[in-house]
């Protein structure tokens, strides 16, 4: 039964609701409009703000080091991304025939990473891949690959790759949950009126389940995305967007061009254009996974 | 070929040999730090794949004590339960306005509140960093936990106001009739009902705050006051080869991790579904 909204319930309500408004306000709505006006400015913070119009979006365009770091960022989010999700996907049917036990064991060892820190990953990564006492060089000299051995995060043709793919190993766990979760809502009769008709497990996976769990692959393929484009925590500990500028993502430029060189207004710039960059791709996903959909 | 069942066991051990495979590339990196921050240096250089020769707690005592790292736990620790706090009390108070008192324009303020869960937050850090420095306010406590406040009450609004849904509204009505006030059905029939759902935002927002960096890199740069994500990075300077005590670093900061998840891991996994739905 719905209540009727009284004048007392509405004042309750406002009461209620003030708090939680003004902290969401005070921390994203200002800032956020504040980031939108100094983008049109030139600024070092300390001295009066002078107006310069698209100034700062016309020499943005001609950056090399703000193209370089929009590549970097996007290509760190667009591989890893493609490395997580099929993973996950892989790991989630899986987990799914092992058994209910023994499986959900698995999900929990594989979603560790998820909730690992990325500063702490990036730790443990420089620690896994440090040239000399590192674990991955110590691995290809036993298994007699030593003319592999790199200094993995001070090669300038390796260290993208090397990010992306941690990128991945983090987050595949993700994926593997939700797609998992969705997996288990499957009615069994699908699965055992295909097995009368001669379908194996991976001609099942195919036909059956990835058309269901679409919902929850568009999910954790766009949450996995955001969060790896938008790499900072990772690069920062391993190797501060070098060596010279190869690993250099948006958000590290960013950082560097308001405190490290107090060029505000072209900072805010910079943010602006890369959410806007990030919106569109996330736009085109959404589109990616649309068309017709099933309903169980 | 027909279904048999020896074709079903094949599958079977085929995809556990493919799991397990996985769950050892990820389980290894971590045992591999635990095990060496359990070495002497000495254990360390002469086979970096071996177990410990004995048992070697000094790395801990040393990264807690001479590298700070218990400071910033302590740091790390204030901050993060703070905000937690403060976002499962306004939550929990914005969510039932929300979803329970029929508010005028409630569907329009969720979509407000969840419109700014989708800003980037590298385009908030700096005019944030700008507004709050103005008030004198950085390297402050305060200049850490309003904005993780601010940045994780959208979601736990929604989950939160989803849950007060759920329940059912005989509860309320009886409530009423025995005469209890709005404020107190609220806080002694619809808060202990909502516990599930409060854990869910706890745990939440612990995992995720307590490794944040790019806020605390620029908030407190300059302080004497670092939470362990910053703590670690100074670390990572001064020892840097010092391997011993940087894994027993790394280890300190995953256990609270590793114990709420593996303790709680259901609440968790919840709110990684609701944000990933609608962050």
């Amino acid at each position: 039964m719905a209540q009727h909204p009284t004048r007392r319930n509405i004042i309750f309500g406002i009461l209620l609701l003030a708090p939680a408004a003004a902290a969401i306000i005070a921390t994203t709505l200002l800032p956020v409009l504040s980031n939108l006006v100094i983008a049109f400015q030139e600024w070092n913070g300390f001295s009066a703000a002078t107006w310069i119009g698209f100034d700062n979006f016309r020499n943005a365009f001609s950056d090399k080091y703000f193209i370089d770091s929009m590549k970097a960022s996007f290509f760190i989010g667009i591989v890893s991304t493609l490395g997580a999700v099929p993973l996950g996907v892989l790991l989630a049917a899986c987990i799914f025939k092992v058994g209910k036990y023994e499986g959900s064991a698995y999900r929990v060892v594989l979603f560790v990473p998820v909730m690992i820190p990325l500063a702490i990953i990036g730790l443990l990564f420089t620690f896994l891949l440090n040239p000399e006492m590192g674990l991955l060089n110590k691995l290809l000299e036993m298994l007699g690959m030593g003319g592999l051995q790199r200094a993995w995060l001070a090669n300038p043709d390796t260290v993208l790759w090397v990010i992306a793919i941690i990128g991945a190993w983090r987050m595949a766990g993700l994926t593997m949950m939700l797609v998992f979760a969705s997996m288990i809502s499957i009615p069994g009769e699908l699965f055992e009126s295909s097995r009368l008709d001669g379908a194996g497990y991976p001609r099942q996976f195919v036909s059956i389940v990835l058309p269901l769990v679409r919902p929850s692959l568009q999910v954790s393929t766009v949450f996995s995305f955001i969060v790896l484009v938008s790499t900072y925590d990772l690069v920062y500990i391993m190797t501060r967007g070098g060596p010279g500028t190869v690993s250099q993502t948006v958000p590290i430029y960013m950082m560097k061009t308001a405190f490290t060189y107090s060029n505000f207004g072209y900072s805010a710039t910079l943010g602006l254009l890369f959410s806007l960059a990030g919106i569109l791709a996330i736009f085109l996903l959404q589109r990616l996974f649309k068309g017709e959909t099933y309903e169980v | 070929m027909k279904y048999s069942h020896n074709s079903e066991r094949i599958e079977r051990w085929i995809t556990r040999v493919v799991v397990l495979f996985f769950v050892l590339i990820t389980i290894y990196p971590i045992v591999f730090v635990t095990i060496n921050s359990l070495k002497s240096t000495s254990d360390f250089y002469a086979n970096v794949w071996a177990l410990p020769s004995s048992i070697h707690w000094s790395n801990y005592s040393e990264a807690w004590f001479d590298a700070k790292i218990g400071q910033y736990f302590s740091n790390s620790s204030i901050v993060v339960v703070s905000a937690v706090l403060i976002i499962s009390v306004f939550g929990v108070m914005a969510g039932y306005a929300l979803g329970r008192l029929n508010l005028p324009y409630a569907e329009a303020i969720l979509l407000f509140f969840l419109a700014m869960k989708m800003v980037p937050h590298e385009s908030l850090v700096m005019p944030l960093y700008l507004m709050l420095s103005r008030m004198g306010l950085i390297g402050e406590h305060i200049s850490l936990v309003l904005p993780y406040a601010g940045w994780g009450l959208p979601i736990a609004v929604y989950i939160l106001k989803n849950y007060f849904q759920t329940i059912p509204n005989s509860l309320l009505e009886a409530a009423r009739i025995d005469g209890a006030s709005e404020w107190l059905s609220f806080r002694k029939i619809m808060v202990p009902l909502a516990m599930p759902a409060i854990a869910t935002v706890v745990i939440f927002n612990f995992v995720s705050l307590w490794g944040e960096l790019l806020w605390a890199t620029v908030a407190l740069s300059t302080a004497t006051m670092k939470t362990l994500p910053l703590g670690i990075i100074v670390f990572q300077s001064e020892f840097a080869t010092d391997w011993g005590p940087l894994s027993a670093a790394i280890c300190m900061v995953m256990l609270p991790l590793v114990l709420v998840f593996l303790f709680m891991q259901k609440y968790f996994v919840q709110g990684i579904t609701a944000g990933a739905n609608k962050g």
